[in-house]
């Protein structure tokens, strides 16, 4: 049997509010039960993760939170220095440079800096290696020191920006050292054999259309492979055709008035949301669907039900 | 087809609904700007476009704004897009927002436009540079395109200018103004200060002083290395590029510091209203106290909460009818097998509605505390697309008129 490689680098975006934590914790929750070393990360965010998988706050470093679980909360300043760091070596000279104010007033004016090194740091994790191998190459030496990296980006619009930044700054800065890391990143973003986006959307409009335009973008622009096309909080459909032509056939009076009129309201939803959902299959990806959970607050076992919906992930 | 019929909250509630619409009428009868905040995804500029509506027809000559590409607010008012230049929307749709709100007022002009961001920034500089050549120069510069596109604030800089400068033009009686979501919330609220931050400091000041480009030679005095590791860190290129659009800057540096100031000052002003769009779920509501208190202690006017898309509650009446006999008086009129499969739906469709009803309700209650003592509408989901522009009128009494029913 040939050995399993995993695609590592696994992204998720969508619009706000549509449930990309949702989405990116049960990735992560999958592949930590199919004992793959996974790190969890959210981009410059208010903690969403902690709260879902009742974990304590995910801080700004990397963080083992749990049996093949790590954390972290990719902050831009932070990102940035560690960056510096690695480019420059020397604390001291990082301090003397980075944290003197003239020089950062001109690192501000360098085309997304602060993306280019959030993208970085991750690039960093994925490239990193795990300690120890022995010389007949035993032990886990030359192996990733993460199997999957599970990264919920912001809403859509920050999403494209953060994934296109190398392609801009490769633009920008043509030759030195920052040149030839962002070349390799933007490969190793690009290479599906390593590297995935999952889409999740809603069932309405709006956030379909803005779906359809950020699928376009990634076809166009080729930063990344599309992976998963998710879309949450699909209302169960409880009206088959049979049954909604009964229900038309009855009129609103008489006291069944009120529960006819509900049943219209449910229907009219469960039909706008089949709509925007067969808007979804017309680029002909498969689409996974999870249902809406009228619970709250969602609980680890909700994550997981979820978890299990996702199928197969490469 | 209403969608009120069903809903019975306490007679208290729907009093205290109606004086939140009246609050909220009256700002959009006498502000001269809303800014309507909120994360993504909960009809922010559905509420805008609504708004925008609402004021025209009240009379009031309106101007509706949207930061974003998508093209929501055009299909919302009927527009078929949106450029940088507003545009006039329908009259017929004005004045049949003006009758869906029983006003009698005569309805006067609604525009509307979408801010094109790197226009925007061309604009006030063609506005702000003492001459035209200035202001070529400053445009062929790659850090001009770097300062009007990539850097973080600049979208919200760039509204803030264009909201001060429409709204002091005089074409308008009120400007309506739909921002980009809460992620970068922070941003909108922080880009003047952040802006300034760039232009106004040591370093700015010191090119701002010199007549002539010196690129960067100056850190190889000022600090030493620091010139050689920067090159190392971005290409030394760059930096002498940098030099140069900076010294041509120096011009702007005034104009642009006073209409900082300009905007700062209606922001904070007493003519202009913040209003937060929310939806009624946890997550939602968590960022919309969050900015709600973000807005209070930047001592901006926090003005009114819209939560949009409640689930309209069912009578608790309605459990009864569903519970006791559906099945039996479904079936005499549709027979037994489809009788009861439409009960069946019937009662699970109530059923989810309270349940999600009795959720949001709860979510609401918990928000409550956090959202700024300031007025609450409440707008029902409609189960067809809202911004199919006749449902938007449809939607005019929940949010500023007299619903015939409540949520």
């Amino acid at each position: 049997m040939p050995a399993r490689t995993p695609r590592q680098i696994h992204f998720v975006t969508g619009k706000g509010g549509v449930g990309k934590s949702l989405i990116a914790c049960a990735l992560a929750r999958r592949f930590v039960a199919e004992g793959d070393r996974t790190l969890l990360v959210q981009v410059n965010a208010r903690d969403s993760h902690a709260p879902l998988l009742r974990l304590p706050p995910v801080g700004d470093d990397v963080a083992e939170a749990g049996r093949n679980l790590w954390t972290l909360n990719l902050h831009p300043a932070q990102a940035m220095r560690e960056y510096a760091l690695m480019t420059l070596k020397l604390e001291t000279l990082y301090k003397a440079v980075f944290e003197n104010r003239l020089t950062r007033t001109f690192l501000r004016f360098v085309p997304s800096l602060a993306e280019l090194t959030m993208m970085g740091k991750l690039w960093f994790h994925a490239e990193e290696q795990r300690e120890g191998g022995g010389f007949f190459g035993g032990g886990d030496g030359g192996r990733p020191r993460f199997d999957r990296i599970v990264v919920d980006l912001p809403s859509t619009g920050h999403a494209t920006r953060l994934l296109a930044v190398s392609r801009v700054l490769t633009e920008a800065v043509k030759v030195g050292p920052m040149a030839d890391k962002t070349r390799q990143m933007a490969a190793c973003f690009a290479d599906a054999r390593r590297s995935a986006i999952h889409v999740v959307t809603l069932p309405e409009e709006l956030p379909v259309n803005e779906t359809l335009e950020l699928l376009g973008v990634l076809q166009r622009e080729k930063t990344v492979h599309v992976g998963h096309l998710i879309v949450n909080q699909v209302l169960p459909r409880v009206f088959d055709e049979r049954t909604e032509a009964a229900l038309r056939s009855l009129t609103l009076d008489g006291g069944l008035g009120p529960v006819l009129e509900a049943g219209r309201r449910r229907l009219g939803r469960e039909r706008l949301e089949a709509r925007e959902i067969s808007r979804l299959l017309q680029g002909g990806r498969p689409l996974i669907e999870v249902p809406l959970l009228p619970e709250s607050p969602l609980e680890v076992h909700h994550v997981d039900r979820v978890a299990a919906l996702l199928g197969e992930v490469p | 087809m209403s969608t009120s019929t069903t809903t019975a909250p306490a007679t208290a509630d729907v009093g205290a609904h109606q004086a939140s619409r009246d609050a909220l009428l009256r700002l959009v009868r006498e502000q001269r700007v809303l800014i309507c905040v909120g994360s993504g995804g909960v009809g922010k500029t559905t509420t805008a476009a609504a708004l925008g509506l609402a004021a025209a027809a009240a009379g009031r000559k309106t101007l509706v704004i949207t930061i974003d590409p998508a093209r929501r607010l055009a299909n919302a008012l009927g527009l078929t897009g949106l450029s940088h230049a507003p545009q006039l929307v329908d009259a017929q749709l004005v004045a049949r927002s003006a009758t869906s709100l029983g006003l009698t007022t005569t309805p006067a002009p609604l525009h509307a436009m979408m801010l094109d961001l790197k226009a925007g920034w061309d604009d006030m500089l063609f506005r702000t540079a003492p001459d035209a050549a200035t202001a070529n120069k400053i445009l062929a510069n790659r850090f001009y395109r770097v300062l009007s596109t990539e850097l973080p604030g600049a979208h919200e800089f760039i509204a803030c200018e264009h909201l001060q400068h429409l709204a002091s033009s005089g074409r308008f009686d009120l400007v309506v103004l739909d921002t980009p979501p809460t992620q970068n919330a922070l941003d909108f609220l922080d880009a003047p200060s952040r802006i300034l931050g760039v232009l106004d400091n040591d370093a700015f000041r010191f090119f701002a002083d010199k007549s002539t480009s010196l690129g960067l030679r100056f850190l190889d005095s000022a600090s030493g290395r620091a010139q050689s590791v920067i090159a190392r860190f971005t290409g030394a290129e760059m930096l002498d590029e940098l030099g140069d659009f900076l010294v041509l800057l120096k011009d702007l540096y005034e104009p642009l510091t006073q209409r900082t100031r300009d905007f700062v000052a209606l922001l904070g002003g007493k003519n202009t209203a913040f209003l937060v769009v929310t939806a009624p779920q946890p997550t939602v509501l968590s960022e919309a106290t969050f900015f709600a208190g973000e807005l209070v202690r930047r001592k901006l006017p926090l003005s009114a909460v819209i939560v949009n898309r409640l689930t309209p509650r069912p009578h608790a009446a309605l459990a009864a009818i569903v519970g006791a006999d559906l099945d039996d008086r479904l079936g005499a009129v549709l027979g037994a097998d489809d009788g009861a499969r439409v009960a069946a739906a019937l009662d699970r469709a109530v059923t989810d509605e309270d349940r999600l009803a009795t959720l949001e309700d709860a979510a609401l209650a918990g928000a409550g505390p956090g959202l700024g003592g300031v007025p609450m509408v409440r707008l029902p989901r409609l189960s067809d697309a809202v911004h199919d522009q006749g449902r938007l009128v449809e939607l005019l009494p929940w949010l500023v008129g007299t619903p015939s029913g409540d949520v």
